[in-house]
């Protein structure tokens, strides 16, 4: 208790010293201050606390491009969610590019900071790092919509070593992996891809391509992917280094580089690239895919795939886009933690922070303005019945004013609209695509590389020094690939793989899998 | 005593408020460093997280590569320094003797230009010249000469001279600038005197000009050999686009870290080779500022 | 001898025009990309000269990111704020350091020197400004981290104002009873503009150069820097497209940058400085006034 009030006296005098100084975003001394008393009442007893309003931080993504309704977007939401929770929230929208070091930077420092969105490894690295705080209590208490809406066995993939430190967004939560193209160039050179199921399909479809337009690439890309087959039809387990190569049917941790799948795989690459088949650039190339594909010369790519996938990327290559699942749709762990929201260890209103989460899962209207803007400003209603929107007169994808291209961020898109062009049942395919999907045995592991922290770094570099020469077919593998496999060895990815197993065995014998 | 203090009060007094500045600015989060020997832990903070002794530092030894990335990173730099100085000073030394005002201002903003852009546009020009599909020495200056094209980013032996080059294109006008204004810092009288004499051009810069640059450069070489453990992270990274066969003249200490911590930042090691960078620099100025000191005493930096 | 003089100097046009040379031809590169179609540049290649011109870039730089002239704004505020605040403090520490007798004059000396060799690293410097001196999202957080000081040029200045500045004019002044700070001001700095133009140059770049600070201290885009903003874009697109990301939403890779885009913002970060610097270069070919001083 006198520890309690010692904290809870320093945090007052230091928010107090804020105030004089004019400190933090709001730039509301009065109210700073006053939401520091509230605060040291709620850490005191919160039970018995008055209900008065607080601030909430929270910080997003974007990728930049116009977003200057934010502001009053940010004011819509704080106006609905006041009366409801007793809190307000500032809405920090950080560049995709810097959101990494921004939150590295932000978790050190004592910045409030009550939800945040995190996005592939940062989350283990840091739960690992004791930056978030465990959710499974105020889930318990506050979010329990949310375990209903995402499931245990989902929310079970955001644990780390036991406590569950993220909630996942109601997105894709599985990976297929596709290959995609477009379709218009397909049926002008009379390809046959639509009837194509498999690699060796694709390939005869290349075939005829190169004969009629030798400067046809059947997969583009560049040097940014840094590899081709991050993903494919392997649990890879965090990092790859170590995977699961058929979902886990035995649990046994694998070497994926010395397995036959790859090898076949970057073997057919090779041959490919010799071929003309793959961008010839694509090692060294810095133009991105729709730049690539506004030539007309590309025919394709590799990439995961869901229900909106080939709207989304008709839209954004220009052309009509149409995919070949060539692997099943799958779920695992790094699958479900491609965006998740955490609350920080420097949240000042953890409680708070989970009601907010809370609604962004089940209250629509918060989530359609969070994921559209504003009715009438961002998007207007085309169709009532199908909950369908679009851009309102004279506005698109180029001259928007909010950002749009981020629901799978906001919690629970998949409540809210859909956007025109989409089928007005996606969000239905997606549940479908998402409890339909083959679950990795290991789904619910996250591994902790604390252990072998050196070897993962020395691991990484040989994988920079080859995988994309290698993946891309630019480099021959009767040459590379033994030295790769080599110098992986010998920078100790076997011993990645033991500690995984051990790792691997524990959580199955805590959890009962086998 | 009384009057040796009144003296050089108002002295402290000017060097005052950068010495502040420098405190704050450099010397207070210099205590951070801990974090290097720490299991740094975000909610623990800098003090709270446990020792973790020299762990953090295992990784940049542990590996195969350890050789060649500490190699890379001083010969790299070895050459910078000595191709800087000499380039920089011949520069300075011909703007110097030009009587155009109009020619030196133009010499002058040209060769400034290049250190405006930042390495990842540099990085993009680069490419320009040596795509293998797009670039201009294969597409225009080759097809012309009737010669194939070569794939320039899987040709590890030309890096180390693109490198360099890419390296000097980029500083070398900038550091001409220091040496130049010292040039014309250059007590006119002493040429005069030199021409009464019937001196050539060339006795004149080794009797007058390079001399009266010595302190300058001793200090400018001194300050790059305090970075020698260091490499420009655009260089080495963004310009050859983390081509992984270039890797062998390519990788250096920075670009070594960067692509092992990518996924899994992790504080206590990226902390952890900033410290072992510092410390290798230190120990080779306080070695050369010595020497130094032996040679020349006017000349040492303390 | 007149003769060898001027066979120096037209060496010195030939070799000054070749180096030139080799630094232009890649800006017009630049310059020609970033008025050059995105298909073209992939289909034809680079060229020096632009195969057909075409503004969607700068088109796109001015409507739609409106923010550029806003970013610029910043800029310029930071580089003048700065330069002018970090020149004075750097000029006076150096010639400080440069007084002959100067008690401690060597421990201080070390003191500013071994700033250069050891930083704290990011995090804690990062801590010390956001958490004592709460400068994240303010423009203070632009101007004061890391570049206003720099002991490198106190350095440079130091050793300039001790080779330069002969010590005979100094005791000539001291004897007259001119107080140091009057010293300084009056004789000492009319005789060193060349360096103090350099070093305020060298900080002026800094600053115009510098992007970090706005990637640690920045979220706020209204105090975006042009710097910034090209760092944003370019650190977007690689963050989009690699493996890493290979499960996000692709919808928002339609944001990317074009090359040309990227291009035209370098060109648009360069032209102010080219366009001030030379009006800048008086300084340095004023040339000394020591002779005058003596007499």
């Amino acid at each position: 208790m006198k520890r309690k009030r010692i904290a809870a006296l320093v945090m007052a005098t230091f928010m107090a010293v804020s105030a004089l100084t004019g400190c933090g975003q709001s730039g509301e001394n009065g109210q700073k201050a006053e939401t520091g008393e509230e605060d040291v009442k709620e850490s005191a007893d919160s039970e018995d606390a008055q209900e008065e309003t607080v601030q909430l931080e929270l910080y997003a993504i974007s990728f930049g491009g116009n977003n200057d309704s934010l502001e009053k977007v940010n004011q819509a939401v704080n106006d609905y969610i006041r009366p409801l929770i007793h809190a307000e929230v500032k809405l920090n929208i950080v560049n995709f590019g810097s959101y990494a070091q921004q939150v590295n930077l932000m978790m050190s420092g004592d910045e409030q900071v009550d939800l945040m969105l995190s996005t592939g490894s940062l989350t283990s690295t840091l739960a690992g790092q004791g930056a978030l705080s465990g959710l499974d209590e105020l889930l318990a208490e506050y979010g329990s919509d949310i375990i209903g809406i995402m499931g245990e066995d989902v929310l079970a993939s955001c644990k780390y070593g036991g406590v569950t430190y993220a909630v996942p967004t109601n997105r894709d939560l599985a990976r297929s992996m596709c290959y995609y193209y477009r379709d218009d160039i397909n049926q002008e050179l009379g390809l046959g891809l639509e009837n194509a199921k498999t690699l060796d399909d694709i390939e005869k479809c290349f075939e005829i391509m190169h004969e009629k337009d030798p400067d046809m690439a059947g997969i583009a890309g560049n040097s940014t992917m840094g590899c081709l087959f991050q993903y494919w039809d392997w649990d890879p387990i965090s990092n790859n280094y170590g995977v699961l190569l058929d979902l886990g049917s035995e649990l046994k941790v694998e070497n994926l580089y010395e397995s036959e799948g790859y090898v076949e795989l970057v073997e057919r690459m090779y041959d490919w690239y010799q071929k003309g088949y793959i961008y010839q650039e694509i090692t060294t190339s810095t133009v991105s895919n729709p730049d690539l594909f506004a030539t007309g010369k590309m025919l394709g790519y590799f990439a995961n795939g869901n229900p909106t996938s080939d709207t989304s990327q008709s839209q954004m290559l220009g052309g009509p886009i149409r995919h070949i699942e060539l692997v099943e749709p799958y779920m695992s762990s790094s699958t479900v933690q491609t965006a998740c929201w955490t609350v920080p260890h420097n949240s000042r209103y953890p409680q708070k922070a989970m009601e907010l989460l809370n609604l962004m899962y089940t209250d629509s209207y918060l989530v359609n303005l969070l994921c559209y803007g504003i009715e009438g400003e961002n998007y207007v209603i085309k169709d009532a019945e199908q909950g369908m929107i679009g851009y309102p007169d004279g506005q698109d994808a180029q001259s928007r004013t909010y950002d749009n291209t981020l629901g799978w961020t906001w919690g629970n898109m998949l409540i809210g609209y859909t956007w025109e062009g989409d089928d007005p049942d996606v969000h239905e395919q997606m549940t479908a695509f998402n409890n339909s999907a083959r679950r990795s045995k290991a789904l619910g592991f996250t591994f902790d590389p604390s252990n072998v922290q050196n070897e993962t770094t020395a691991c990484a570099n040989v994988f920079a020094k080859y995988a994309m020469g290698i993946e891309s077919g630019s480099l021959d593998p009767a040459q590379t690939l033994p030295k790769f496999q080599e110098e992986l060895r010998s920078a100790g990815i076997d011993t990645i793989i033991a500690e995984k197993q051990r790792q691997l065995d524990e959580w199955a014998a805590a959890n009962s899998v086998k | 005593m009384r009057k040796k203090a009144r003296r050089y009060a108002p002295i402290y007094l000017m060097a005052l408020p950068a010495l502040l500045y420098l405190l704050i600015n450099n010397y207070i989060p210099m205590g951070g460093m801990v974090i290097a020997f720490k299991n740094y832990q975000y909610n623990k903070g800098i003090w709270g997280s446990s020792w973790s002794g020299f762990k953090n530092f295992e990784f940049l030894f542990k590996t195969n590569d350890a050789w060649t990335i500490t190699r890379n990173t001083i010969l790299y730099n070895l050459a910078f320094i000595l191709l800087d100085t000499i380039m920089a000073i011949t520069l300075a030394i011909l703007l110097n003797e030009i009587r155009s005002k109009k020619m030196k201002k133009f010499y002058q903003t040209v060769m400034l230009l290049p250190y405006l852009l930042s390495m990842v546009i540099v990085s993009y020009l680069v490419y320009g010249f040596l795509s293998p599909d797009q670039g201009y020495v294969n597409k225009t200056i080759l097809a012309a000469l009737k010669s194939d094209g070569q794939n320039w980013y899987a040709r590890a032996g030309i890096w180390p001279f693109v490198l360099v080059f890419v390296h000097m294109w980029v500083i070398v006008g900038y550091n001409s600038i220091i040496y130049f204004s010292t040039l014309v810092g250059i007590d006119r009288s002493f040429y005069e005197a030199a021409d009464v004499d019937g001196a050539s051009m060339w006795q004149k810069i080794c009797f007058i000009t390079i001399p009266n640059l010595k302190p300058t450069m001793v200090t400018m070489c001194l300050l790059s050999i305090g970075r020698i453990f260091y490499s420009d992270f655009g260089l080495f990274y963004q310009v050859p686009l983390n081509s992984g066969a270039l890797y062998d003249v390519t990788s250096t200490i920075d670009t070594y870290v960067y692509r092992g911590l990518m996924q899994s930042s992790n504080v206590g090691m990226s902390s952890a080779a900033g410290v072992y960078q510092s410390l290798v620099g230190f120990m080779l100025v306080l070695f050369a500022n010595w020497i130094v000191n032996k040679i020349s005493r006017e000349n040492a930096l303390f | 001898m007149k003769q060898t003089n001027k066979g120096f100097r037209i060496g010195a046009h030939i070799i000054l025009g070749i180096v030139s040379l080799i630094v232009i031809i890649p800006f017009l590169l630049l310059v020609s990309s970033s008025f050059t179609k995105e298909q073209t540049l992939i289909a034809a290649g680079y060229s020096i000269l632009p195969r057909e011109l075409s503004f969607e870039a700068y088109r796109y730089l001015f409507a739609g990111a409106g923010n550029i002239f806003k970013a610029y704004g910043i800029t310029f505020l930071v580089t003048a704020v700065g330069t002018a605040a970090g020149l004075l403090m750097t000029v006076l520490l150096a010639y400080a350091l440069s007084v002959d007798g100067l008690p401690f004059r060597k421990g201080i000396s070390f003191f500013v020197f071994f700033t250069m060799l050891f930083n704290g690293g990011l995090i804690p410097t990062y801590m010390m400004y956001t958490n004592v001196f709460h400068i994240k999202n303010t423009i203070a957080a632009l101007i004061v981290p890391s570049l206003m000081v720099n002991a490198f040029f106190v350095i440079i200045a130091r050793s300039y104002f001790m080779s330069s500045i002969p010590s005979a004019v100094l005791e000539a002044a001291r004897i007259d009873g001119i107080g140091e700070i009057r010293l300084f001001f009056e004789i000492v700095l009319p005789m060193s503009l060349p360096i103090v133009a350099t070093i305020g140059l060298m900080i002026g770049l800094g600053y115009w150069n510098n992007w970090t600070n706005g990637l640690y201290y920045v979220t706020d885009h209204n105090l975006y820097s042009v710097q910034q903003l090209l760092t944003e874009m370019v650190r977007n697109m690689q963050a989009l497209q690699s493996g890493e990301m290979a499960g996000l939403d692709p919808a928002a890779v339609k944001n990317l940058p074009s090359t040309s885009l990227r291009m035209a913002t370098a060109v648009m970060s360069v032209l102010p400085v080219m366009l001030i610097y030379p009006l800048f270069q008086k300084y340095f070919v004023k040339g000394i006034t020591v002779g005058a001083v003596k007499g």
